[in-house]
C-alpha cells in the first residue's frame, strides 16, 4: 500500500486546493466542465454569474441580469468540459540527485501528484507515464479520484535509473493520445537538447497544451562544493576529479546558456515553462506557475 | 661551486616533497559525488583545464620552492664561483687578529686557550682552502701589530690561500706562542682598518680571536670607532671566544723595598703585594721569597678578599752587598706567569750618605755622622762621609744614598747645579741651617723663587723664648713620617728637646702649602722647623735649625739619633734609581761616563741570549743611556759594564709583566653590545667556529635566498588566492 502522504504533501495540497488547473487552449474532453470544448452543450448546470470579460463568448451573457443592472455577467456551469492532463515524470539516473529532504525524483513525484489531486479535484481526467529512456510505467485517462492512488503507486515503484530519451518519449506521448489535453512535464531536462525541442514542438503540433517543471536541485544551479571532489557522470561512464571551486565559474556560465536556451525552445514552441529548486516549497512552484498560466491564458482567449 | 655552513640539514630538502604528497593524499581524498550536469562541468573544465594546470603546478612548484628556501637559507648557502664573486663581492680576504698575550696561557681542560686559539686559525685557514683561490689570508698576533714608529710584523700579509695553504699555515703557527704581553687588540684592530681602507675591492672579514677579558674591552672608545671604521669600508667583524669561564687566579703584583736603608747585614724591608682576580675569597695564601735562586722564606697572607689586593711586608737580610735577584712566587693557579714577580736590588755593602758640613769647627757633620753611624756594635747599614761644600763641585753625588748639606755659608752654581740634579733624579737632600747659613744666598741661589731646591725663603733667625710658666714641649706631636715614631708614650724624648734659635721663613704657611711644602714639624710658637717637599722625582727637607747642640740641644737626646736615621730612610726611599721594567716595553740602561764605559752586555732573561748595546748621551751631562729594545720576557736581566779603570761591575735589572693581565674575568656578551654600539659584528664561540666560518668566508648567498623566498612568498599567496577559486559567479535563473 503505497504511502500517499510521502509524494502528496497535506499542507501543499491545501494550498493548491484553491487553484484552478485550465487549459490554456481548446482541449477535448468526454465532460463539461471549466476548460472550453469543441463539444457544446455538454454541460448545463449553473454555478454562478461572472463579470463579463473581453473574451468570453456573447452567448453566455445573461441579458437578463444586463437588462436589470445595465452590466454585463456571464452564466458559469458546474462542469465546463472535462480536462485530459498527462503528466510525464522523468525518472532517468539523473533525477536521482538530492541534496535535501528531497531529492529531484522525489520533488518531481510530488509536484505531480499535487497537479493530479488538482486535476481530480476538478474532475479532469489524468494520466501519468514515469519514463527514462522507455517508458517505465503508463496510466491511462481516468477521472475517477482512485487515480490519485493508481499514481502514487506508481511513483512509489520507481527508482530513478537509466539514461533519458526525451525524444522518443514525447514522440510515443503525442502519438498515444488521441485528443488534446494538457502535457505536464516534470524532468531535470538534463538529456540531448534538440530531442527535448522536437518532441515539444511535436505535441504542440498535435494541439496539446504543454506546461514544463524543470526540476534542479540547488547543488546543481549553485555549485557550492569545495575541495577535492571526484563528480561521477550519473548517465553516462565519464567522470571528473577537480578543484570544484576552480571550475564554478566556467560551470554556472554554462548552466545559464543552456537553462536560457531551454527557456527560450519552451517559449518558441508556445510551452510553459518553471524552473523549479528543490529547496523551493511545492505549492510556491505550483502557485507561480498556475497564476502565470492563469493570466497568459486570459490574454490568449 | 656552491657549498653549505650546515650540509647535514640538506635532508630537510626532503620536506619539499610535502606539497606534492599533500596534494596527491588530498586527490585520494577526494569526495566522490555523482553528478547529473556533467555536461556543463565538462565544458568547464574543457575551457578552463589548460590555465588551471598551469596555475596549479606554478603553486605547487611555489610551495616546494618555499620549503626548499627555508631549508637552504637555514643550511647557510655560501657560493664560490669565481666570476660571480667577483660580480659580487668580490676577494675575499680574512684578516685574523691573534690575541697572544699572556692570559692566553690560561688553560682549558687539555690545553690552553692559546692552543685553542690555534686552532680556531687553522680551522679558518682549512676552509678558506677549501673555499677557492680568490681567497686570501692574513695572520697578525695583537703584539705584533705595531704601534708608534714600530711597524706591524704579521705572519701572513694577504697571502693567497691555495690547496697546500692549511701546511703552509701550520708551519706557522707551530712556531708562534703565546707572549709574556699584557697587549689589547687596539693596535690590531687598528692594522686591519687600514687594510680595509686600502682594500676596499677585498671582501675583508675580521675575526678577532681572543679569550676577551672584560680588562681589555673596558674602555673601547676609540676601538669603536676603528671596528665602525672596519664596518663602513664593508669588512665584517667576527669575534671568537677562546675561553670558556672566568677561572680563578692570583697574582703577585708587587715586591719591593720599603722605606729602609738597603745595606748589607741589616735587615731591609720588602713590601709584598698580591691580587686576588677570583671571585672567591683567597685565604692563607703563601707566597715564597727568593734571593739569587735559594728560598729565603715564606710569607702568609692571611686573606685576600675577591677583586681586592693586599699588601704584606717581609724582612730580607742580605749577608753580603751585590746585585741581589729577589724572586715572589705564589702557587700554580691558571695562569702562571703573574705568580712570579721579580725585583733587582742593588745592596752595597753599606748606604753611603754623603754629609756636606760648612762650620768651620764640623760639628754638624759630627754629630749628624755619629747618628748615622754609632759605632761599636750597632750596625745601621750606613756608611756616613763627611766632606767640605767643594766636594759637590768636584765629585759625582748620584751613588750616595742621601745626602746632608750641614751649615754652609754658599757653594758654586757647579755645586748647586749638581744637588738639584742629584734632587731632580730621585735623590734625597736635606738641609740643615746653621750660623753660617746667608738667607740672601740660599733665597737666591737655593730657593730662586720655588724654582730651586730649597723648599722656603729665609727670613732671619728668631729665638724662641724659654717656655717657663707652662712647660710645653718646644716641638709639637706631628703626623709627618719623620716624627711619626715620636708620637704617644714615645714622646717624651722629644719633649725634652729645646729650641733656643732659629730660621723665620719669609712666607706664611698658606704660601707654603701653595708650593707643595709640608711643615714636618713646627714648634710652640707655631713657627715651622723642618719642611719637607718633593723636588722632582726626589725629595727635600730643610731642618730650620742647627745638627750641632748650637741653637739646640737635640742632639744631646737620644731623638737625635731616631730622627736623623728616620730621615736618611726617608731621603733614601724616594732615591730614584728604582724603576719598574715592563715586559715588551724598551729597557733603558743609564751609566755615567765617568764611572763607566759606553760599551756594555746584556745578558737576556732566557739565560742564554746576550747583547751588546752602546750607550749614547742622554741629555743630561755625564748620563749615557743605551736601549734594549726586545725585552720581551719577564726575569733578571743583567748588564755588564767596565769602570775608566777597565774594572768589571754587573749589575741586574728586573723586568716583569703586568700584573692586571692576570684579571680573567670575560666581558659578556652584553657588555659588548654596550661597548661596540652601532657595530655590526658577530660573537662565536670557539667550539662552532667551524659551521659559522663557512657562510663569512665566501659570497654568502643567504640574503639573496631570503629576498628570494620573500618573492615567492608573494607569488604563492598570489597563485594561492587565484587558484583557491573566490568566484563570487551567481546564476541568473531565466524567467518567463
Amino acid at each position: 500500500m503505497p504511502d500517499s502522504k510521502k509524494y502528496l504533501h497535506p499542507e501543499a495540497v491545501a494550498r493548491v486546493a484553491r487553484l484552478d488547473l485550465r487549459a490554456r487552449y481548446v482541449v477535448e474532453g468526454f465532460f463539461s466542465g471549466l476548460h472550453r470544448s469543441r463539444y457544446f452543450g455538454r454541460s448545463i448546470e449553473f454555478l454562478q454569474h461572472r463579470q463579463y470579460v473581453p473574451g468570453d463568448d456573447p452567448r453566455h451573457v445573461d441579458w437578463k441580469v444586463w437588462a436589470r443592472k445595465d452590466r454585463l455577467y456571464v452564466k458559469q456551469y458546474e462542469e465546463d468540459t472535462n480536462l485530459r492532463c498527462t503528466l510525464l515524470v522523468d525518472a532517468s539516473r539523473s533525477m536521482h540527485y538530492g541534496s535535501g529532504p528531497l531529492n529531484k525524483f522525489d520533488y518531481a513525484c510530488s509536484l505531480a501528484a499535487s497537479v493530479a489531486y488538482l486535476s481530480l479535484h476538478q474532475h479532469d481526467s489524468v494520466a501519468c507515464t514515469v519514463f527514462d529512456e522507455e517508458v517505465r510505467a503508463s496510466l491511462p485517462h481516468r477521472s475517477r479520484f482512485a487515480q490519485l492512488h493508481e499514481i502514487i503507486k506508481a511513483f512509489d515503484v520507481a527508482e530513478p535509473a537509466g539514461k533519458t530519451d526525451m525524444h522518443r518519449i514525447l514522440r510515443e506521448t503525442a502519438e498515444t493520445l488521441p485528443r488534446r489535453g494538457l502535457v505536464v512535464l516534470f524532468s531535470d531536462l538534463l538529456a540531448e537538447r534538440e530531442g527535448f525541442f522536437r518532441g515539444i514542438r511535436l505535441l504542440r503540433q498535435r494541439g496539446h497544451d504543454v506546461l514544463v517543471f524543470q526540476i534542479l536541485d540547488d547543488d546543481e544551479l549553485d555549485f557550492p562544493f569545495t575541495g577535492p571532489v571526484r563528480f561521477d557522470a550519473a548517465e553516462s561512464t565519464n567522470h571528473l576529479t577537480c578543484n570544484p571551486r576552480l571550475l564554478k565559474e566556467g560551470y554556472l556560465e554554462a548552466l545559464q546558456t543552456f537553462l536560457e536556451e531551454v527557456c527560450r525552445g519552451c517559449a518558441q514552441n508556445r510551452a510553459d515553462y518553471q524552473l523549479i529548486r528543490t529547496s523551493d516549497p511545492l505549492d510556491m512552484a505550483l502557485t507561480t506557475m498556475l497564476a502565470s498560466r492563469a493570466r497568459r491564458g486570459r490574454a490568449t482567449a | 661551486m656552491l657549498s653549505f655552513a650546515h650540509p647535514a640539514l640538506l635532508w630537510g630538502l626532503l620536506l619539499a616533497a610535502l606539497p606534492v604528497l599533500i596534494h596527491l593524499i588530498n586527490m585520494l581524498r577526494h569526495k566522490r559525488v555523482e553528478w547529473a550536469a556533467m555536461e556543463f562541468l565538462l565544458a568547464s573544465q574543457r575551457r578552463n583545464s589548460r590555465w588551471i594546470r598551469l596555475r596549479e603546478l606554478l603553486l605547487l612548484l611555489a610551495r616546494v620552492g618555499l620549503i626548499a628556501g627555508i631549508v637552504l637559507l637555514v643550511a647557510r648557502p655560501a657560493l664560490h664561483s669565481a666570476w660571480l664573486q667577483r660580480l659580487g663581492d668580490g676577494r675575499v680576504h680574512h684578516v685574523i687578529l691573534l690575541d697572544d698575550s699572556f692570559s692566553m696561557t690560561d688553560r682549558l681542560d687539555d690545553r690552553s686557550v692559546f692552543d685553542e686559539a690555534v686552532r680556531v686559525v687553522e680551522r679558518i685557514g682549512q676552509q678558506a682552502s677549501s673555499a677557492g683561490s680568490s681567497q686570501l689570508f692574513t695572520l697578525i698576533r695583537f703584539s705584533k701589530s705595531g704601534h708608534g714608529s714600530v711597524p706591524a710584523l704579521p705572519d701572513l700579509q694577504a697571502s693567497l690561500v691555495g690547496a697546500d695553504f692549511p701546511s703552509r699555515l701550520a708551519d706557522i703557527t707551530t712556531e708562534i706562542a703565546p707572549t709574556q704581553l699584557a697587549v689589547g687588540p687596539a693596535e690590531a684592530l687598528e692594522y686591519a682598518a687600514a687594510l680595509a681602507e686600502q682594500n676596499r675591492d677585498e671582501q675583508l672579514v675580521v675575526y678577532i680571536v681572543s679569550d676577551f677579558r672584560r680588562r681589555d674591552w673596558d674602555s673601547t672608545t676609540e676601538w669603536q670607532e676603528t671596528c665602525r671604521q672596519i664596518n663602513t669600508t664593508g669588512g665584517r667583524l667576527h669575534l671568537v671566544r677562546c675561553a670558556d669561564r672566568h677561572r680563578p687566579n692570583l697574582a703577585v703584583t708587587d715586591v719591593s723595598c720599603s722605606r729602609s736603608t738597603v745595606a748589607a747585614g741589616v735587615p731591609v724591608r720588602f713590601d709584598i703585594e698580591v691580587a686576588n682576580f677570583s671571585d672567591e675569597v683567597a685565604r692563607q695564601v703563601p707566597v715564597q721569597l727568593e734571593v739569587d735562586g735559594k728560598q729565603q722564606r715564606t710569607v702568609v697572607i692571611d686573606e685576600i678578599l675577591s677583586g681586592q689586593r693586599r699588601r704584606q711586608q717581609a724582612e730580607l737580610q742580605f749577608p753580603a752587598g751585590g746585585s741581589k735577584a729577589i724572586v715572589a712566587r705564589i702557587d700554580a693557579d691558571a695562569v702562571e706567569l703573574d705568580n712570579v714577580r721579580y725585583e733587582a736590588l742593588d745592596v752595597p755593602e753599606s748606604a753611603r750618605v754623603l754629609i756636606v758640613d760648612g762650620s768651620p769647627d764640623g760639628l754638624d757633620g759630627q754629630f749628624i755622622a755619629m747618628a748615622l753611624s754609632p759605632g761599636g756594635g750597632v750596625r745601621t747599614g750606613i756608611a756616613p762621609v763627611v766632606e767640605a761644600p767643594s766636594y759637590l763641585a768636584t765629585q759625582p753625588v748620584d751613588n750616595f744614598a742621601a745626602i746632608f748639606i750641614a751649615n754652609i755659608d754658599s757653594i758654586p752654581a757647579d755645586a748647586v747645579a749638581a744637588i738639584e740634579r742629584y734632587a731632580n733624579a730621585g735623590g734625597g737632600v736635606c738641609f740643615v741651617l746653621g750660623d753660617r747659613t746667608e738667607s740672601q744666598f740660599v733665597n737666591e741661589q737655593l730657593y730662586r723663587d720655588g724654582a730651586g731646591v730649597f723648599p722656603a725663603p729665609l727670613n732671619k733667625t728668631a729665638d724662641l723664648n724659654r717656655d717657663r710658666v707652662e712647660k710645653v714641649p718646644d716641638i709639637g706631636e706631628s703626623n709627618h713620617p719623620l716624627l711619626r715614631a715620636f708620637r704617644g708614650e714615645r714622646n717624651s724624648f722629644l719633649q725634652t728637646v729645646s729650641v733656643g734659635r732659629y730660621y723665620e721663613l719669609a712666607a706664611d704657611r698658606d704660601a707654603l702649602g701653595r708650593s707643595g711644602v709640608e711643615i714636618a714639624a713646627a714648634m710652640r710658637n707655631d713657627a715651622p722647623l723642618i719642611l719637607d717637599r718633593r723636588f722632582g722625582a726626589g725629595r727635600v727637607v730643610a731642618l730650620l735649625t742647627t745638627a750641632a747642640p748650637r741653637w739646640n740641644n737635640w742632639a744631646r737626646n737620644p731623638s737625635f739619633v731616631v730622627l736623623i736615621l728616620d730621615l736618611e730612610s726617608y731621603l733614601a726611599s724616594n732615591n730614584g734609581t728604582r724603576q719598574e721594567h715592563q715586559v715588551g716595553q724598551p729597557l733603558k740602561l743609564a751609566v755615567d761616563e765617568r764611572e763607566h764605559a759606553a760599551r756594555l752586555r746584556v745578558e737576556l732573561a732566557d739565560g742564554q741570549r746576550q747583547t751588546t748595546l752602546t750607550a749614547q748621551p742622554a741629555g743630561d751631562p755625564h748620563q749615557l743611556v743605551a736601549t734594549l729594545e726586545d725585552a720581551d720576557r719577564v726575569g733578571f736581566y743583567t748588564v755588564h759594564a767596565n769602570s775608566p779603570s777597565g774594572e768589571a761591575e754587573t749589575w741586574k735589572l728586573a723586568v716583569n709583566v703586568n700584573p692586571d693581565e692576570g684579571e680573567l674575568q670575560l666581558v659578556t656578551n652584553p657588555q659588548l653590545a654596550s661597548r661596540l654600539e652601532n657595530v655590526d659584528y658577530d660573537v662565536h664561540d670557539s667550539r662552532d667556529i667551524e659551521l659559522d666560518s663557512h657562510g663569512m668566508d665566501r659570497s654568502n648567498l643567504s640574503t639573496f635566498v631570503l629576498v628570494a623566498l620573500l618573492l615567492l612568498l608573494l607569488a604563492e599567496q598570489a597563485l594561492a588566492y587565484s587558484a583557491s577559486g573566490h568566484s563570487t559567479a551567481v546564476l541568473n535563473v531565466p524567467r518567463r
